[in-house]
C-alpha cells in the first residue's frame, strides 16, 4: 500500500489517500480521479523534473588562414573588417562604400572549412531589385525612379554551421470538449489529459551568421543555401569578391543555434499531438548532444540604396537569387488601399447577405 | 446460492420482457394523445396510420399531444417531461397544443433536431399548419403537420435540405422589421469590409518587409531522422458546466445537440 500523497491535477491541492477502492475526490475543487491515472500522472511529472543537460557543443578548432596574396582591409569610416586579395585595387567597404581602407597582413583568422561559390552575378542583383519593387501596392511609384543604387557588393559572409543530435521530451495539458443541450441547459463537458511526447532527431548544418555588421534578420531571411554545391575552401573563390572577417565566434553564436533547434523540437513534437481542443505545453526537457561546428563562407549580394536621403539595404542569396529587404510604406497609398478594400469588401458582403435573403 | 442466482435471472428476464412488451405496445401506434378532444376518433385513426407509415419508412416517431391545462408547467417543460416519460424512439417530433394558454410547442429529438432546428426549418413547419390551427380547423392543421414532416423526411433522404433559404412569414409580415434588417446589412458590410481590408493590408505589408528572422530550424532537420521515442495520452478528469439557455418569446430555434424545439402562440 502506497502512503504517497498525490497532487490534484486540477487545482494543485494535496489529495489525501483514503486507501479504499474507487474514485478519489479533491476536497477543494470537487474533481474526481481514478487512482491509477493519478499514479501515472505523478510518474510522468517526475520523469521531467530533472533539468536538461547543458547543450554539448565541441569547441571549434581549425588551422589559421595563411595566404600571402590575401590581406585584411579595415574601413576607417565604419570599422568593418574584410578579407580580400592584396592586389585588389582600391578596395571599397562593402557596408558603407567608403574607399578609405587600411590593409594589413592576414593573421589570427580561422581558415574556412567550406565555401558555397557565387552562382548569380551582379546584374541579376540589379534585376532582382526591380522585380522586388514590382506589384507592391504600398510602395510609392517614385521609389524605383528616384532610388540611387550606391553600391552592389558581392561578399562572402562567414557562417558557423551547427550539427547535433536532439532528444526532446515535452508534456502538454490538453482538453477535449463535448457540448450538448439537455432540456433547458447547455452542458459542456471538458475532459483533461496529460499528454507526453518524446522524440529524437538530427540537425544538419544549421547556419548562424558570424558577422556583427551583417544583420542576422537579413541573413536568416535569404536562407537556405544548397549545401550539395558546397566545396572545400580555397582562396581562389575569393577572386573578385571580399569576405567578411567573422567577429562573432563559434562560441558566441551557439545561443542562437540552441534557440532555433529548441523551437524546431517543440514544433516537431507538437505536430504529433492531435485530436484535442486545446493543447498547452506544461514542461519540457530538450537535450542537444554530439554538437559539431564548421566554418563556412556563403555568397551574398549586398545592395545599398538611397531614396530621398534615407538608406535602404537589400540582400540577395548569391547562390539561389533569393532577394530580401525592407521597403518604405507610403502613408498616402496605405490610406487609399485600406479605404478601397474596406468599401469594396463591405459592399460585396452586404450584397451577398442581401441576395441570400431573396434566394 | 444457486437458487438465488436463478431467481435473480428469472426476475431480470421478466423485467426485460415487460420492457419489450411496453415498447412494443407503443410501437403499435397511439401517437395521437388528444385529451383536449380536438379531433374525432376516425380522424385520429387516420393520422395514426400516417404516423406508423413514417415510422416504418424513416424510423421517426411523429406525435401530437393536445391538452386543456398543463398543471402550471411551461409548455416546453411539459413537452420534455412527456417525451422523457414515454418510450419513444430516439428520432422524434412531437407537436404539443395547449388550448388553455393557446400555445404550441414542437419538440425535436435525435436527428430531427438537426432536420428542423437548423435554419428556419421549425418556422417552416409551424407555418404549414398555424393558420388552420388558429381558425379551429384542427383536422386540416394536423394533416398538414404530418404531410409537411413527410416532405421534410423525403427531402432529407434525397440529400436535400428542408429548411434552406426559407423566409418565414413572420419576417416578411412585419414591415417594422425592415429598418432593423437594413441596419444589420450595413453592420455586416462595415464589419466584413474592415476585416477584408485588414487582411489585404496585412498581406501587402508582409511583402514590404521581407528581412525577417527565422524562428525554427526546420529546413536543417535531417530528413527522416525524427522518431518518436515515447507517446502517451493520460486521461485525468472531466469538468462539467451547465448554462441555462435563454428561451425567446414567440418562436425560437436551436441547433446542435440531440434535443431541440420551438414554440408559437395561436
Ligand atoms: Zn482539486
Ligand atoms: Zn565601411
Amino acid at each position: 500500500m502506497q502512503t504517497l500523497n498525490y497532487k490534484c491535477p486540477n487545482c494543485g491541492a494535496t489529495l489525501p489517500y483514503h486507501g479504499e477502492s474507487g474514485q478519489m475526490r479533491c476536497e477543494y475543487c470537487d474533481s474526481e480521479f481514478d487512482p491509477e491515472a493519478l499514479r501515472q500522472y505523478d510518474e510522468v511529472l517526475k520523469a521531467q523534473t530533472e533539468e536538461p543537460d547543458q547543450p554539448i557543443w565541441e569547441e571549434y578548432q581549425n588551422e589559421g588562414w595563411q595566404d600571402e596574396n590575401m590581406g585584411i582591409f579595415v574601413c576607417r569610416s565604419c570599422g568593418a573588417e574584410v578579407v580580400a586579395e592584396e592586389t585588389t585595387a582600391a578596395t571599397s567597404c562593402p557596408y558603407c562604400g567608403s574607399t578609405t581602407v587600411l590593409s594589413s597582413r592576414l593573421t589570427g583568422v580561422f581558415k574556412p572549412d567550406l565555401v558555397v561559390p557565387f552562382a548569380v552575378g551582379r546584374d541579376a542583383a540589379k534585376q532582382a531589385l526591380q522585380k522586388f519593387c514590382k506589384g507592391k501596392l504600398l510602395l510609392s511609384k517614385s521609389f524605383l525612379n528616384e532610388t540611387v543604387i550606391d553600391k552592389i557588393a558581392g561578399m562572402y559572409v562567414p557562417f558557423w554551421l551547427y550539427d547535433c543530435d536532439v532528444s526532446a521530451d515535452i508534456n502538454y495539458r490538453a482538453t477535449r470538449v463535448h457540448s450538448y443541450r439537455s432540456g433547458e441547459y447547455q452542458v459542456t463537458k471538458t475532459s483533461h489529459y496529460l499528454v507526453r511526447r518524446a522524440g529524437d532527431f538530427s540537425v544538419q548544418r544549421l547556419p548562424v551568421d558570424g558577422s556583427q555588421k551583417m544583420a542576422d534578420a537579413y541573413m536568416e531571411a535569404i536562407e537556405p543555401y544548397d549545401y550539395s554545391k558546397a566545396v572545400d575552401f580555397t582562396s581562389t573563390y575569393l577572386s573578385g569578391y571580399t569576405a567578411d572577417k567573422y567577429d562573432v565566434d563559434a562560441e558566441a553564436s551557439k545561443p542562437r543555434a540552441n534557440e532555433r533547434i529548441t523551437t524546431s523540437a517543440q514544433q516537431l513534437l507538437r505536430n504529433t499531438v492531435i485530436g484535442y481542443a486545446t493543447v498547452v505545453p506544461s514542461g519540457q526537457r530538450i537535450d542537444l548532444r554530439h554538437g559539431s561546428i564548421r566554418y563556412a563562407l556563403m555568397p551574398v549580394w549586398l545592395l545599398n540604396t538611397t531614396y530621398r536621403g534615407k538608406t535602404y539595404t537589400f540582400a540577395m542569396n548569391g547562390q539561389t537569387g533569393k532577394f530580401v529587404g525592407n521597403l518604405p510604406v507610403s502613408p498616402a497609398r496605405a490610406v487609399t488601399l485600406f479605404g478601397i478594400c474596406a468599401v469594396a469588401g463591405g459592399i460585396i458582403a452586404a450584397l451577398i447577405a442581401l441576395l441570400g435573403r431573396f434566394m | 446460492m444457486k437458487r438465488m442466482l436463478s431467481r435473480v435471472c428469472l426476475l431480470l428476464c421478466t423485467l426485460l420482457l415487460m420492457t419489450v412488451f411496453t415498447v412494443g405496445v407503443c410501437a403499435q401506434g397511439d401517437y395521437i394523445d388528444d385529451q383536449a378532444d380536438l379531433i374525432s376518433d376516425t380522424v385520429e385513426q387516420t393520422l395514426d396510420l400516417h404516423a406508423q407509415r413514417i415510422r416504418t419508412e424513416y424510423g421517426y416517431e411523429i406525435g401530437i399531444v393536445t391538452r386543456n391545462d398543463l398543471a402550471g408547467l411551461l409548455i416546453e417543460d411539459y413537452a420534455d417531461n412527456y417525451y422523457e416519460n414515454g418510450y419513444y424512439a430516439w428520432n422524434a417530433v412531437f407537436l404539443f397544443v395547449d388550448m388553455g394558454s393557446r400555445e404550441t410547442w414542437i419538440l425535436t429529438n435525435g436527428d430531427a433536431d438537426i432536420l428542423f432546428d437548423d435554419g428556419d426549418g421549425l418556422e417552416k413547419l409551424f407555418d404549414s399548419f398555424s393558420d388552420d390551427l388558429r381558425n379551429g380547423q384542427y383536422e386540416q392543421a394536423f394533416s398538414a403537420y404530418y404531410n409537411e414532416i413527410d416532405t421534410a423526411l423525403a427531402l432529407d433522404r434525397d440529400g436535400q435540405s428542408y429548411s434552406d433559404g426559407y423566409v418565414t412569414e413572420h419576417e416578411t409580415d412585419y414591415g417594422s422589421r425592415a429598418p432593423t434588417k437594413l441596419a444589420t446589412y450595413i453592420a455586416i458590410g462595415v464589419g466584413v469590409g474592415l476585416v477584408i481590408a485588414g487582411i489585404i493590408f496585412a498581406v501587402c505589408l508582409f511583402g514590404m518587409k521581407t528581412a525577417r528572422s527565422k524562428a525554427a530550424a526546420g529546413e536543417y532537420v535531417k530528413p527522416g531522422s525524427f522518431a518518436l521515442t515515447h507517446s502517451s495520452d493520460l486521461y485525468l478528469y472531466t469538468t462539467t458546466t451547465r448554462v441555462r439557455i435563454q428561451s425567446n418569446s414567440g418562436s425560437s430555434g436551436r441547433s446542435g445537440g440531440s434535443r431541440g424545439g420551438g414554440g408559437r402562440s395561436f
